[in-house]
């Protein structure tokens, strides 16, 4: 199983409390071009998860290279959406994306929840990535319902 | 199945609580009590009884979770956990101490959990500063 998510806290509370124990996840992977060269950050996101959970660090170019095993969970993380439409346009299949968290910067006039604002180049993206095949939802929480995010923008 | 109750001085386990629920969720059988110096001990007491009752109706074991070590949350829940076989109280609670109750409440048994809850508790203090900053540090994991 393979959990993409768009969280621009990438690893924090959610993430180490719910979604890794929740889905029982054994491999993260950060993908992320400046994290994967940046020591210090590799080092807080590794000290922060379980000692029994790999987490990787790969740039985004390098995310069509991963096989990943059938036998193993792996969460997917992505900051922004413009690495996961990148990721998408150099091969990695996608089917489902979660939206972890898109907090409020300028330029992010639309806003649903507490935890999505989005851009107009964002909900572009969003739009495509929909016409890629990808299904986009809203789910900070596993237990929260799943808002289809194709619906709301 | 073990039913959680936090006590603590003015509404610091209600936020503690509402805290707790942004990251993993509304749980069942767990309920705040907040001791402000507006309600007499009294007054306190009965609620937490009430509390207790309730919980004792759907689970077979509680957990209290409480502030300062001879605080007043103490004290009162001390009172009603010398009668309750399967109980505990523990003192110092923090994010760290409710999320894994939350999370495990209802699959460890109760003796593990009581002692993970100390366990995860103790453990999240650190200061990281000093692990994390400094040059070439590889560190691995402490949690887990």
């Amino acid at each position: 199983m393979v959990i993409f998510r768009v969280d621009d806290r990438l690893i924090h509370g959610q993430v180490v409390e719910n979604w890794i124990p929740t889905f029982g996840i054994s491999n993260v992977i950060v993908a992320n071009d400046l994290i994967s060269d940046d020591e210090l950050r590799k080092n807080i996101m590794k000290f922060s998860i379980p000692s029994n959970v790999k987490i990787d660090f790969l740039k985004i170019d390098d995310l069509k290279g991963i096989n990943f095993d059938e036998k193993k969970n792996y969460l997917v993380l992505f900051e922004n959406l413009w690495d996961v439409w990148r990721a998408v346009l150099e091969g990695v299949k996608i089917d489902e994306l979660n939206i972890g968290g898109i907090h409020y910067a300028k330029g992010r006039n639309f806003s649903f929840g507490k935890v999505m604002f989005l851009s107009d180049e964002e909900k572009e993206i969003l739009k495509k990535l929909s016409s890629y095949g990808v299904s986009v939802y809203l789910q900070p929480i596993p237990q929260e319902k799943k808002v289809k995010v194709v619906e709301i923008i | 199945m073990t039913g959680i109750i936090i006590v603590t001085h003015g509404s610091f386990g209600a936020y503690l609580l509402e805290a707790c629920e942004h990251i993993v969720g509304y749980k069942e059988n767990v309920i705040s009590f907040s001791i402000i110096s507006k309600t007499g001990i009294d007054e306190a007491k009965q609620s937490i009884k009430k509390i207790t009752d309730e919980i004792l109706h759907k689970c077979d074991s509680i957990i209290y979770l409480v502030d300062i070590p001879g605080g007043t949350p103490m004290n009162i829940v001390l009172n009603f956990a010398k009668d309750i076989k399967k109980s505990a109280v523990i003192c110092g609670v923090n994010m760290s101490m409710l999320i894994v109750a939350m999370n495990l409440k209802d699959i460890m048994e109760f003796d593990a959990l009581v002692e993970k809850i100390v366990e995860d508790g103790k453990r999240s203090i650190s200061e990281v500063k000093s692990i994390l900053l400094t040059k070439d540090s590889d560190y691995g994991n402490i949690q887990g």
